[in-house]
């Protein structure tokens, strides 16, 4: 290499490496922030997991017994916070559209059958309480934590996902979504 | 011995190091058909996040749900699910964010492979530099051609070599061991409320777990047992927001809105922009029959904070009750 050579190459080499830097960082931005929880499209437009599960009333509930009706299902603990003015609000959902053949179902999640019942009795909630024991319906749905409702057409594919307290102002034009 | 040759031998066994070390840990890497199934599930339950935690996997988790994944994990495994068919199970109801340690995909193999890239571009600009420098010194043996730095820089990349294979064969069975004794016919339920009374034995005037334990007993309806550890919290923190919070809407619910009305009025004037406190005094001091233009100063100033909260019909209703009838209250 000449004594001439010499800077010219120094500079391209440094181009180079502030190019790779560059690079990187850029990658590493495309990276960080992308899916950090599984995104809330997770099971929307995918046909809604199957369940048979025990009313906290006596008989059992299974989603194939609801195909070809809206369903709005609703997992809910007595111990939820929440869940105590969802209770009313779904409860005066189920009535609203129970002409439009719409099921309001709650699956209590984490919760001793004892709690749930007393929890709806004390909060007016009408609509059916399904116990999970296992746990394996709240798994099958991917259920972070609750409240989390899931909006079913009456084909049974998921068409709405509210992760968290549901919002008045919001469950009319989801509701849309679902209703024939 | 001639130094060249001895050179030459230092390189061979470094290299056979290095390949033995390699194939080693490619050997622990591929005999999982060794493995029982509980040590099958106990890997899988390090790799598989507890959503409900977040942050944790499975096997670190004492949450009931973890619990329930834990038996689902040894369940398909029983069933003849390979450990990629259980991840997968898992990857289908979660998405990926439920592997701890999500497969390098897309934009994320750069960013794994350029530390590599870059080790290896660093070396060989250094062995081509000190190879210049020396060819004119001494036109000797390879090390002493490399120079100092690109020595050193060989011995990182081996350490390297060395470390990262071990490192990854090794680390997931060591975690794993920690939870031996969970299997599928065993559901343990995560004793809290015991656990909760334990630590509150052990730290009687820690109001953060007396306020847990009473959050526990008013979850399985023990009311009265809540009440009295939201009143200890309180005598030993009486700045301790959510033991007033909660004390307030228990003593609301039992139709004694003026001592939660009391409760609130000091969380209020610490935090005076307390969405939740402004709510229930609100509705205290409808119970109370306090002068309208307070109840509807409250409310006004939760709706204005509340932004989506599902509460804001309760805040309307009391603003409606609270607006028409100066003397509506009881």
């Amino acid at each position: 290499m000449t004594g001439s050579s010499r800077p010219a190459s120094r500079v391209g080499r440094l181009i180079i490496g502030l190019a790779v830097i560059g690079a990187l960082l850029g990658v590493f931005a495309l990276t960080i922030g992308r899916e950090t929880t599984a995104g809330a499209s997770s099971h929307v437009g995918k046909t809604a997991p199957p369940f048979s599960l025990e009313r906290l009333d006596g008989g059992r509930v299974s989603l194939d017994d609801l195909r070809g009706r809206p369903v709005v299902l609703n997992f809910w603990a007595s111990w939820c916070l929440p869940c105590r003015d969802e209770a009313a609000m779904l409860t005066k959902l189920a009535a609203d559209h129970a002409d439009r053949g719409v099921a309001v179902i709650g699956v209590v999640y984490q919760d001793d059958a004892a709690s749930a019942a007393d929890f709806m009795r004390r909060y007016g909630q009408t609509y059916p309480g399904l116990l999970d024991p296992s746990g394996r319906t709240a798994l099958d749905y991917g259920v972070f934590g609750i409240p989390e409702t899931y909006f079913i057409d009456a084909g049974g594919v998921i068409r709405a996902r509210q992760f968290g307290p549901l919002v008045t102002a919001e469950l009319e034009s989801t509701m849309a979504e679902i209703l024939p | 011995m001639n130094p060249r040759a001895a050179f030459r031998r230092i390189d061979v066994a470094l290299l056979a190091v290095v390949a033995v070390v390699i194939v080693a840990a490619v050997v622990t890497w591929a005999r999982p058909e060794e493995r029982t199934l509980d040590e099958r599930a106990r890997a899988l339950d390090v790799e598989l996040r507890c959503p409900v935690c977040q942050g944790t996997s499975i096997a670190d988790s004492p949450a009931v749900f973890a619990v329930q994944m834990r038996a689902v994990v040894r369940e398909q495994l029983a069933q003849g699910a390979s450990d990629e068919e259980v991840r997968a199970f898992f990857v289908e109801r979660y998405g990926v964010w439920i592997l701890l340690t999500p497969p390098t995909q897309g934009y994320e193999v750069v960013v794994w492979l350029a530390p590599v890239v870059v080790v290896a571009a660093g070396t060989g600009l250094l062995v081509r530099r000190s190879r210049r420098r020396s060819e004119s010194d001494h036109p000797a043996a390879l090390p002493a051609r490399l120079g100092r730095p690109a020595t050193a820089a060989l011995t990182g990349a081996i350490v390297l070599a060395l470390g990262l294979p071990l490192g990854f064969a090794l680390a997931p069975r060591g975690e794993g061991a920690q939870i031996s004794g969970t299997s599928a016919g065993s559901m343990q339920q995560a004793p809290s409320i015991a656990q909760l009374e334990e630590a509150a034995a052990r730290n009687p005037r820690d109001p953060v777990v007396l306020v847990a334990l009473a959050d526990a007993y008013l979850g399985s309806q023990r009311t009265v047992d809540a009440t009295a550890l939201y009143r200890r919290a309180l005598e030993i923190e009486p700045a301790n927001e959510t033991a007033a919070l909660r004390l307030s809407v228990i003593l609301l619910s039992a139709g004694q809105p003026s001592e939660a009305q009391q409760f609130l009025d000091a969380v209020l004037q610490r935090s005076p922009d307390n969405p939740e406190a402004l709510l229930y005094r609100a509705l205290a001091g409808y119970a109370v029959g306090a002068p309208p233009e307070s109840i509807r100063a409250d409310a006004l100033r939760f709706l204005a904070m509340a932004g989506d909260d599902p509460r804001r019909g309760m805040a309307e209703r009391l603003l409606d009750l609270a607006s028409p009838k100066p003397s509506a209250a009881p």
